[in-house]
């Protein structure tokens, strides 16, 4: 008891060491775990900003992150940032290298990195990335941004329950950006279009503009160059304007409750699947199977 | 539960195969390997593995300044109260090798060493700290 709650104190005054130590109680399921998340959701919390990017491997997601957030750390804010990659599903292991292109920014008391790797887990998104989540706004961050490769498994991908989503393309795209149409382009606020340092870029920006229109609300579209800082304090205005107005809409209080919501079913499938292989053997049929399960759920359910 | 692992490159030399090679060999072991890139220095490896929470550190340099900067960085991970399994790996003569030992790494390998052999450095320590 003691403990978890000498915790929650050192994360309100937002000790590096603790928001990690935090995070890795959950990444690693501890006893103590439970306790620990009662105690989190009973602070009061001023909601964070949390800002999504997503967008095809090696677009620039994490160096625009780089620059966002030397922008940011100027103004004196204090920054986290969470960054996704895949678990290679052959091993179950994962090269996590987003902070290659922002170790530059350290040390810096002001700025905090944590790398994911995303296992895969049946309910998709992963409960310690929304936990983590959590506990950086317990921590008292003005902005937690969250890197994924996310483009394809829309419904479960965690950036889709972002207050803002930043989809990030780079030139040469071309028919890559008519296949995005159905997905992830749709719920994108803001499409950025990086490396416009690149000798025609301008075409695909073109292309990319022209798409966006198409939309039924189409998003803004916004150049940027992150290697050479262009157009860094457009993309900023944007995303605060953008958060700002779902604010003001209460669109945002609707996010948040799909995030919850989204939370709890992924906590549910995540106790659910070490339940779920014993409850099937060979030879049965899978979808009776399945319903037998679930009714003798439903059964408890009505009983409980 | 998978074990996490920082490798970090100190120093000046930007020749990163090595320590991308070694990175690679430890995701194929099935570990989560965060890559800092090159130029690193003692106190942004520190930071780096307190906020990543890292079971492991492997350095890497190439430059003949692993007498300073080793010895360096495991001081400022150890001043954070933190204790991982630190590794030091490079083209480190043996003579340098026991004194980095004694200088707060935990294992040393030199010139030619094959990654395998710190996979299983790495999966011995393990078998001790559950
Ligand atoms: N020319 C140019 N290159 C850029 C720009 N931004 C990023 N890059 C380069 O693009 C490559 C990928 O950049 P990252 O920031 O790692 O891209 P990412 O989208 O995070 O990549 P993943 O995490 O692997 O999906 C790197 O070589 C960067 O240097 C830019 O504005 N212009
Ligand atoms: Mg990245």
């Amino acid at each position: 008891m003691g403990t978890n709650q000498s915790l929650i104190r050192a994360l309100r005054n937002g000790s590096q060491a603790d928001i990690a130590r935090a995070i890795t109680l959950i990444e690693k399921n501890d006893e103590n775990m439970s306790e620990f998340l009662k105690l989190l959701y009973e602070e009061d919390t001023t909601p964070v900003p949390l800002i999504g990017l997503t967008g095809f491997g090696g677009a620039g997601k994490s160096s625009l992150v780089g620059v966002l957030a030397e922008s940011l750390l100027k103004l004196g804010k204090r920054i986290g940032i969470m960054a996704v990659d895949p678990t290679s599903p052959k091993s179950g292991g994962a090269l996590l290298g987003d902070r290659i292109r922002l170790q530059h920014l350290f040390p810096n008391e002001n700025l905090f990195f944590r790398s994911f790797a995303n296992k895969g887990s049946l309910g998709g998104l992963s409960p310690l990335l929304m936990e983590s989540v959590k506990i950086l706004e317990v921590a008292g961050f003005d902005y937690i941004f969250l890197e994924t490769v996310g483009i394809g498994q829309s419904e479960v991908d965690i950036t889709h329950f972002a207050d803002v989503v930043v989809l990030v393309l780079s030139p040469g795209l071309g028919d890559e950006i008519q296949f995005l149409k159905g997905g992830i382009m749709e719920i994108a606020d803001i499409l950025v279009m990086n490396k416009m340092d690149m000798p025609s870029a301008n075409v695909s920006l073109a292309a990319l503009e022209a798409y966006a229109r198409l939309l039924d609300e189409p998003p803004k579209v916004v150049p940027v160059s992150a290697i050479e800082r262009r157009n860094i304090d457009v993309l900023l205005f944007e995303i605060n304007d953008c958060y700002g107005r779902k604010q003001e809409s209460h669109e945002l209080e609707q996010i948040r409750k799909q995030r919850n919501r989204a939370l709890y079913h992924s906590w549910m499938m995540q106790m659910l699947e070490p339940i779920l292989d014993q409850c099937y053997s060979e030879g049965e049929v899978p979808y009776i199977a399945a319903k037998t399960f679930v009714d003798s759920i439903g059964r408890c359910l009505n009983e409980y | 539960m998978g074990r996490k692992i920082v490798v970090a490159k100190p120093g000046l030399d930007g020749h990163d195969r090595q320590a991308k090679v070694i990175a690679r060999v430890l995701k194929d072991n099935g570990y989560d390997v965060v890559y800092t890139g090159i130029r690193q220095t003692p106190s942004q490896i520190a930071q780096t593995v307190l906020q990543e929470s890292a079971d492991v550190v492997v350095l890497n340099n190439l430059s003949g300044a692993h007498l300073e900067l080793f010895p360096e960085t495991a001081k400022r991970i150890r001043e954070l109260g933190l204790n991982p399994f630190i590794i030091g790996t490079g083209v480190i003569p043996p003579e340098d090798q026991e004194e980095l030992l004694k200088k707060g790494l935990d294992v040393v390998f030199g010139p030619g060493t094959p990654p395998q052999t710190i996979v299983e450095a790495i999966k011995q320590w393990e078998q001790t700290n559950p």
